[in-house]
């Protein structure tokens, strides 16, 4: 997976505010839910940091990816 | 495009965003777990299983990921029609428990998880319409949970 041109729109713990959402043009219902989804199918608690990039990738705090909300509907 | 096509446009986009408001998750982890054990107890194809080190596709965008852990995981989002948490909580206690007292099922997987040093967890997630009120996990679930030792997170919010 390349991120070579994304940014980084969100890191923090918990759940990120609808302006994520917009920032990568998905509703933010649909963005809660699948980022709901990455997080427990990686093993992680909706407290635990993430990394959302513009590109849609979701990694965890150490850079490792977990997924892309893209892929989630 | 005919004013007619343009409403049912917005309908459509309406009813989508709109989908989806409520699924629970159960998943089950272990370095030490192997996902095909846990799908020969409970008769449902998990959304994702793989093994510790085992690659798995993880979409179109994410491509190939490697497991950092044995997991099998199951969302109730495309298995249950509807909106409502109670009915994707129902779902999954049916899966746990086939008929009511059959617990062999639960015994199986207490079994399993005790022998690969595995754990059991499940996740609810709810968005509300605005001014509506959160659902309540029903005592009913949390007891039919509880023989695996699985937390419940809730990852509730309302509509602001």
């Amino acid at each position: 997976m390349s991120r070579s041109s994304a940014y980084v729109l969100w890191s923090n713990p918990g759940n990120p505010p609808d302006s994520v959402a917009r920032a990568l043009r998905i509703d933010p219902r649909r963005f809660s839910r699948g980022l709901h989804k990455i997080k427990a199918a990686s093993d992680l608690s909706g407290a635990d940091r993430v990394v959302i990039y513009s590109d849609g990738t979701v990694t965890d705090a150490q850079g490792e990816p977990l997924g892309n909300l893209y892929d989630e509907d | 495009m005919p004013k007619a096509n343009r409403l049912e446009t917005c309908t459509t986009k309406t009813e989508a965003a709109a989908r989806g408001k409520s699924f629970v998750t159960l998943r089950f982890t272990g370095d030490d777990l192997d996902p095909a054990e846990i799908s020969g107890v409970l008769p449902v194809e998990p959304t994702r299983s793989h093994r510790k080190g085992e690659e798995f596709f993880a979409g179109p965008r994410a491509g190939y990921l490697r497991g950092r852990t044995g997991m099998w995981f199951l969302a109730t989002d495309k298995l249950v029609p509807g909106d409502d948490l109670h009915d994707h909580l129902a779902f999954m206690q049916k899966l746990l428990y086939p008929e009511p007292g059959d617990d062999h099922r639960i015994a199986e997987l207490r079994s399993l998880l005790k022998r690969t040093h595995s754990c059991a967890h499940a996740t609810c997630f709810w968005r509300g319409d605005p001014g509506e009120e959160a659902p309540q996990i029903p005592d009913a679930f949390k007891s039919a949970i509880a023989p695996l030792g699985a937390d419940i997170e809730t990852d509730f919010a309302p509509a602001v």
